[in-house]
């Protein structure tokens, strides 16, 4: 990755073939993970898409299912578009990373890389929570997947850090 | 003289007794105005996955805090493992709740305990 670099209102940056796809699928998981959630009345069943969507109320159940009920479908459509976008944008030019290209360049203007940030986010908290992200920033889960997966954590982070740079200035 | 002096006591604490549940009725009513202008709250609390800079970007982005204050905000969320970011009527507040939700930042609200 070159990190992301801004030129006005143009936010670029190139990435390998294989870490473009990598990303465009993890979007599109995240997306799948999201739409396929079913009727959630309350938080509790499911660690990842309780952080997803997360209760407004911390001491009351009622509340936070009342509320859930009235936001939720939005603020989860929200992320699946957002998801899918990120995906397209790491498909390449087009459409889909052709195999034989060395680098695929994501390109967005000032109000698809906010998107994209917060897209990022809704990745890194799906991979952190499944790994079990502690507040050493450590993985407490064990097995074989687990480092693979921190790695590509870490990885989304350093890219996500560039892109903040990049808007923030 | 024993007897007059205890009637005197009688109608003292009776008259105390109404002057004390005056002022507590009007106690009652003061504390009750409280709680229903008790503002509402925003806290945002720490988590090991968002970003510094990330967290940071949110508060100037959305709140219009200045860096400084978006800085000291994003601080205290990470040292003390939450912050208050806004104050108001409860409405408000799920609006801001829900917005933070967008962001994936995890965020609460309730009622203003202090």
């Amino acid at each position: 990755m070159s990190g992301f670099r801004r030129n006005a209102e143009r936010i670029t940056a190139k990435f390998d073939p294989s870490d473009a796809k990598l990303m465009a699928d993890l979007a599109r998981q995240v997306a799948g993970l999201i739409a396929e959630r079913g009727d959630r009345g309350e938080s509790g069943a499911d660690p990842v898409l309780d952080r997803l969507l997360p209760d407004a109320y911390r001491d009351s159940p009622e509340d936070a299912a009342e509320f859930r009920r009235f936001t939720e479908t939005e603020l989860a459509d929200d992320k699946i578009a957002g998801a899918i976008s990120l995906a397209e944008a790491f498909d390449g030019e087009d459409g889909a990373s052709s195999p034989t290209s060395r680098t695929v360049t994501v390109r967005f203007d000032l109000p698809q890389a906010i998107a994209a940030l917060r897209s990022l986010t809704d990745i890194r908290l799906v991979l952190a929570t499944s790994i079990g992200i502690n507040y050493e920033g450590i993985p407490t889960a064990t097995g074989e997947a687990i480092a693979v997966t921190y790695a590509i954590y870490n990885w989304l982070g350093a890219v996500q850090d560039s892109l903040v740079r990049a808007v923030d200035r | 003289m024993a007897d007059t002096l205890e009637r005197t006591a009688e109608r003292t604490d009776a008259r105390v007794g109404e002057r004390t549940d005056e002022r507590t009725d009007e106690l009652t009513e003061q504390w009750l105005h409280t709680v229903l202008e008790r503002p509402w709250i925003t806290i945002v609390w720490n988590d090991p996955v968002n970003l510094m800079s990330y967290v940071q970007w949110v508060f100037t982005s959305y709140f219009g805090f200045a860096k400084p204050e978006a800085k000291r905000l994003m601080l205290l969320v990470h040292n003390e493992g939450k912050a208050v970011v806004a104050t108001g009527s409860r409405e408000e507040m799920e609006r801001h709740v829900g917005a933070m939700h967008g962001f994936g930042l995890w965020a609460t609200l309730q009622k203003d305990d202090e």
